[in-house]
């Protein structure tokens, strides 16, 4: 009997002959490199690979853990979130006032100050602007109960404010320094130079400063004894002094105001 | 238009509107904000009018009467709150509401443009008719024209503020005014 020989037969034998070789070739190459003491391409091949896998094998773990204790502790989870949101809650209001407490500290502090120079004082909070701005004047929640009379003048810390120009049983107005109907005796510091500082909206103008005076910007402007205010509050320092044409007996110069009047909170009115 | 029409009737009233007391509500609250947040509300040394807005706005959708109640009221707000102006807002705010109320008989508009203008102009007008006043009440001369450079710059944020205002509420209210031919 003639033995069957099939092409098919032979292509299994070449493949398991192919098989073998390469088998012996990474065999070689690996006993190769071992014997060399370095760590074979084929090992760091297989090993990377091998380390991607673990990495996404283990989050793939870790995830469903994670996801399975998450279903687990829910309830426990649910009741601690609640107490975190309440701590939260309760630290933001701490927080809020501890903020409000830091804000007062420089008004309290200046207010403290301003009573201190002006022991005599009553001090006032400032309840109101001008709706219009078309005047500049403020309302101060002190009236005619505490003591206010029209033409007390009224400070801070900083300086000058203005005087009363109205009052009431509850409130009084304060007619600013810069407003243009506002007239106040002035002195320079440095010389003694008398002048009327007279509102200008924005500032406040020095007025009939006499022409022989060396006026210079920075020079301290305060008050004149008068019907508002005793000698000596600061009013501003000059920013500017306007040349006088000649043969003109007087002067002038624009002062910058030392109080800020858009941030009036806390002022004293001066009784007389 | 017939020509019957114009002989039988003058001119249009103006009979359904915004409420006068919800108006005035409004004016209070505007006083109450410009007089407690002015620091706030001030950008250059000026800050919008609310009330201007809120009284011409009132006074052209409702004509003389009930924008007189109004300007009155409001110009009464203005002068309690502020000090030294005697009865200067009052009139001022009074005269405009007039003067805008009587403008609501032939005139009629939706455009925002249009309304916000006239609202600033007012704020001009509110604001000449109010030194007007302070000089008869004794203060001294050309403060009117120390205080235009402000003036014009109220008159322009005023004019914003109104057309804000505008946008905003025709996103939320529907008017229902209605007019009866007199």
């Amino acid at each position: 009997m003639v033995p069957i020989f099939t092409y098919r037969d032979e292509r299994k034998l070449f493949a398991l002959i192919g098989v073998v070789i390469v088998a012996a070739l990474v065999a070689l190459l690996q006993v190769s490199f071992a014997r060399q003491g370095r760590t074979s391409p084929l090992t760091v091949l297989v090993t990377t690979t091998a380390t991607y896998v673990e990495i996404a094998l283990a989050a793939v773990r870790d995830n469903s853990r994670g996801a399975f204790e998450t279903v687990v502790r829910t309830p426990g989870l649910a009741r601690e979130n609640a107490a975190l949101r309440d701590e939260n809650v309760r630290l933001l209001d701490e927080n809020l006032a501890f903020t409000e407490e830091l804000a007062r500290v420089p008004a309290e502090r200046d207010a403290i100050a301003a009573q201190m120079r002006y022991p005599r004082s009553v001090p006032a909070n400032v309840i109101g602007y001008d709706p219009e701005g078309a005047l500049h004047s403020v309302t101060i929640d002190r009236g005619s109960k505490d003591g206010v009379r029209r033409d007390d003048g009224v400070v801070t810390v900083d300086g000058a404010v203005g005087r009363i120009v109205d009052v009431t049983l509850l409130s009084s107005k304060v007619l600013l320094v810069n407003d243009v109907t506002s007239r106040i005796p002035a002195v320079v510091q440095r010389g003694r130079w008398w002048s009327i500082a007279v509102g200008t909206q924005t500032r406040v103008k020095l007025q009939y400063v006499p022409q022989d005076a060396h006026l210079k910007p920075g020079d301290a402007v305060i008050t004149g004894e008068g019907r508002s205010f005793h000698a000596g509050i600061l009013i501003g320092r000059i920013a500017a002094v306007t040349p006088s044409a000649a043969g003109a007996l007087d002067q002038s110069a624009l002062v910058e105001p030392a109080v800020a009047f858009g941030r009036l909170n806390r002022v004293l009115v001066l009784q007389k | 238009m017939s020509s019957s029409y114009k002989n039988k009737y003058r001119s249009v009233e103006i009979v359904r509107g915004p409420g006068v007391w919800a108006t005035i509500g409004f004016v209070a609250l505007a006083a109450l904000a410009q007089t407690t947040l002015a620091p706030l509300l001030t950008f250059r040394g000026v800050m919008p009018s609310f009330i201007t807005i809120a009284v011409v706005l009132f006074a052209l959708r409702t004509g003389i009467t009930r924008g007189l109640i109004v300007g009155v009221i409001a110009g009464l707000l203005e002068d309690a709150l502020g000090s030294g102006t005697g009865g200067a807002w009052t009139i001022a705010t009074a005269l405009l509401a007039l003067g805008v109320g009587r403008i609501a008989r032939s005139f009629f508009s939706d455009g925002f443009t249009i309304l916000s203008a006239i609202v600033a102009g007012s704020v001009l007008v509110r604001n000449a008719l109010f030194w007007f006043v302070m000089r008869i009440e004794g203060y001294p001369q050309g403060l009117a024209l120390t205080h235009a450079h402000a003036a014009v710059y109220q008159a322009l944020a005023t004019g914003v503020a109104a057309f804000i205002y505008l946008v905003i509420r025709t996103r939320f209210v529907v008017d229902a005014t209605s007019v009866q031919r007199i």
